[in-house]
């Protein structure tokens, strides 16, 4: 359904989008997981026909993107990471303004916005202005206004920003629904477990470069089978320590990660002994230990360097 | 498509209920304080020019002298003397605001039973003609009061004196109603003597009364059109004056505000949404357009409408001249800072230039100053500003009552700024989306 090559888009000496190439098959939630600026929204944009690519292609349904605009803008829909929705107006007038610029009317137009509210659980709210809805409601109807059309693909950017965790389950049982249904969904998000839990594969991206691609399994196959053991020490003891640990056999990096020795190995858990024994050799007592299993966190903390929600 | 977007513009702007009576309101608040504080008289004006005043007769200098004298004097008037065939032409065009006539021969004052003092006036210039029709009549006043004197002297016996008959004491004589009802019931000689001094009263009012009515010197008020002004003068109502005007100052901050809502599409994401909808190529910015001089259009039909019924403005004489006028600046204004809004990166930068740019060409335009009344300079430089134009046009309309055969070369004009500038804002729309996105 979507198929990215060799993308680039530069906002002057920024490159938003570097080299990005990914593709997306029909019935899938592909997610793109990457941390703010990462390029995420440059992307979508680009392939919702919104902003010319530098370099590379993209088709969307088949039809090229920079070459047949037209033909991909009927087959999408797209949900901003704004709420792109006029607060002024009721949520159903909001429906009903996009249904119009789509082709819809009369009966049908009407059984539509009845259809969509409904989904959103908006019913009883369909002719309130929308300025007066919570975080959560405007989020369902901000993903609604991208559905009026029926399209067969759907782009979502961070459509959970600013919403509590009650609202964010409802809104991604919502898009499972949608799938369910034969929806193509391209995700964007920074919150890891909604990747995670949400989409059939993920994309990472960072600095507008994709850093890795595959399911769940496939990600952590990625990272080799590596635990992280992260050791909180006093700082002067830290940096001998890294360079002591790094020497071990089966540990294949070690150092500094936020005031913490981090240690990559195959086998945290026979690593602890020798870790305990080193230490009280070298005086020291362990303030606080934690293991890491192997899971996207670690990938994804690997790759963007970066803590997760910053 | 585009009845859709405008359709949502409208419902928009309309949910706003208080910032749409504010948009109404202030034009016809402002208008009110200007028109009073002008039009009442002595209120604000810092300095009344002398009122050019013509002249006519050929009393004996015993007269004229001191009535030549009297009126420089004043301060008010600027006298001169001449024939009636010359105050006809002084007071048609202008150069006069009013023309009094004396009568031919101060041997008509004494001989002739009625004389009659005549004013012409400029209806351009009411207010000023109005200062000298006053002023006459309040000195006619003086010489009717001295009539009336003499005549109110005459049986001055209202009031007797002590030891005199008192007819009206007589029948109220008593300390009881019942007293005095029964006086009335008997027909008591008394009621017939109260009921002839009334009677004495009562004629010697009708007399008073008639004694003015006829008084032997009248005046005669002549309205003396002006030249050019094909049956209808220019308006006398200060409010003709000052509220198109304001109108299309408030107007041009709707426009702004109206081309202005791009950035606030943009910055909320709505823009997306409308970008990726199938719509034709310029449908969005024609759309903006046309809820721009919809909404002028609604505002000023409001604005006249109220000047109407508030300020009793004239509408013109010509029922189409004046809805074509909004028309046309309804369209001039809302092409007007399209291209600012697409030249410009956010709502703020373009909100700080268009209202600058806004205040300037209403100082140079005429929207503060009435277009007539601009000192030359500001004329001649009022006509590179769009909203001179449609201050002449409505100016042309309200205060000289022109019809739409004479506003049309205005409106032409109004017309061609509105299509060249929605020419350059696609040119640019198109540009821009075409290289960069309109994102
Ligand atoms: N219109 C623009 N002009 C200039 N720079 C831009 C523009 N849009 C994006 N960028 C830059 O491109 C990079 C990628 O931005 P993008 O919005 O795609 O990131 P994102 O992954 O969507 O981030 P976020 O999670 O914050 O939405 C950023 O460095 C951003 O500053
Ligand atoms: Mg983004």
């Amino acid at each position: 359904m979507i198929r990215v090559r060799n993308l680039v888009k530069s906002f002057g000496d920024v490159r938003a989008v570097d080299d990005l190439s990914f593709a997306v098959g029909p019935g899938e939630i592909f997610g793109l997981l990457g941390p703010n600026g990462a390029g995420k929204t440059t992307t979508i944009s680009v392939l919702a026909t919104l902003l010319p690519a530098d370099a590379g292609a993209a088709e969307v349904c088949g039809h090229d993107v920079a070459a047949d605009p037209g033909a991909v803008r009927r087959r999408i829909g797209v949900v901003p990471q704004e709420l792109a929705l006029y607060e002024e107006l009721s949520a159903e007038q909001n429906l009903a303004t996009f249904g119009r610029l789509y082709g819809l009317e009369g009966a049908r137009l009407k059984a539509r916005c009845a259809e969509l509210l409904e989904l959103a659980d908006l019913t009883e709210h369909a002719r309130r202005p929308v300025k007066g809805f919570s975080g959560g409601m405007k989020r369902r109807l901000n993903i609604m206004l991208g559905l009026v059309h029926a399209p067969d693909i759907l782009f979502l950017d961070e459509p959970t920003v600013g919403i509590d965790a009650q609202a964010r389950t409802r809104i991604l049982d919502l898009i499972r629904g949608m799938n369910a249904r034969g929806l193509t969904v391209l995700y964007t998000t920074h919150y890891l477990e909604e990747a995670e839990h949400l989409c059939d594969r993920i994309g990472v991206i960072d600095h507008g470069r994709l850093a890795a691609l595959g399911d769940k399994e496939e990600l952590i196959q990625q990272i080799g089978e590596h635990d992280v053991v992260r050791v909180q020490l006093p700082p002067a003891a830290v940096a001998p320590a890294a360079a002591a640990a790094a020497a071990w056999p089966d540990v294949s990096s070690a150092d500094l990660r936020r005031g913490k020795l981090e240690i990559h190995c195959r086998d945290g858990a026979a690593l602890l002994p020798r870790l305990q024994a080193e230490l009280a050799a070298a005086g020291l007592g362990l303030d606080q230990l934690e293991v890491i299993r192997p899971n996207l966190e670690s990938l994804y903390l690997k790759i963007t360097g970066r803590a997760l929600r910053e | 498509m585009l009845r859709v977007l405008v359709t949502k513009d409208i419902r928009r702007w309309w949910s706003d209920r208080q910032a749409v009576v504010v948009t109404l309101l202030l034009p016809l608040m402002l208008t009110a304080v200007l028109g009073i504080s002008f039009g009442g008289f002595g209120g604000g004006a810092p300095e009344i020019e002398a009122i050019p005043l013509a002249l006519v007769g050929d009393p004996p200098s015993l007269l004229r002298d001191p009535l030549d004298r009297a009126l420089t004097e004043s301060g008010l008037f600027a006298p001169v003397w001449c024939d009636s065939a010359e105050a006809d032409r002084l007071v048609r065009t202008g150069e006069a605001r009013a023309a009094v006539v004396l009568p031919a021969d101060l041997q008509d004052l004494l001989s002739s039973e009625r004389v009659a003092i005549g004013v012409w006036k400029d209806p351009g210039s009411v207010l000023q003609a109005d200062i000298v029709e006053q002023i006459l009549r309040r000195m006619l006043l003086r010489v009717q009061g001295g009539e009336a004197v003499y005549l109110a002297a005459w049986p001055a016996d209202g009031f007797p004196a002590a030891g005199e008959p008192d007819p009206f004491g007589d029948l109220l004589e008593g300390d009881s109603l019942a007293a005095i009802w029964r006086r009335l019931r008997d027909r008591a000689p008394e009621v017939a003597a109260a009921r002839a001094k009334l009677e004495a009263i009562l004629d010697h009012q009708a007399a008073l009364h008639d004694a003015f009515a006829t008084s032997a010197v009248a005046l005669t008020v002549v309205d003396r059109t002006g030249q050019e002004a094909k049956g209808v003068g220019p308006s006398t109502n200060m409010f003709d004056y000052i509220l198109p005007g304001m109108g299309v100052f408030f107007l041009m901050f709707a426009a702004a505000a109206a081309a202005g809502d791009l950035h606030r599409e943009r910055a909320g994401g709505t823009l997306r949404r409308l970008l990726v909808a199938p719509l034709g190529s310029t449908d969005l910015l024609v759309g903006k357009w046309l809820f721009a001089m919809l909404n002028g259009l609604l505002q000023l039909a409001v604005l006249f409408a109220a000047g109407k019924l508030l300020f009793r403005m004239n509408l013109g004489t010509d029922l189409l001249a004046l809805p074509l006028a909004a028309v046309a600046t309804s369209a001039m204004l809302a092409s007007l800072f399209l291209p600012l809004a697409l030249l410009t990166a956010n709502e703020k930068q373009m909100g700080t230039i268009s209202t600058g740019v806004t205040l300037f060409m209403a100082l140079v335009g005429g929207n503060f100053i009435n277009v007539d009344q601009m000192p030359p300079v500001l004329q001649a430089a009022g006509r590179f500003t769009p909203n001179y134009w449609a201050n002449r046009t409505f100016n042309d309309i309200v205060v000289h009552g022109r019809g739409v055969g004479e506003i049309l070369p205005r409106v032409a004009v109004l017309f061609g700024i509105a299509a060249v500038l929605l020419a350059v804002a696609v040119a640019i729309y198109r540009r821009r989306g075409g290289k960069a996105g309109l994102l």
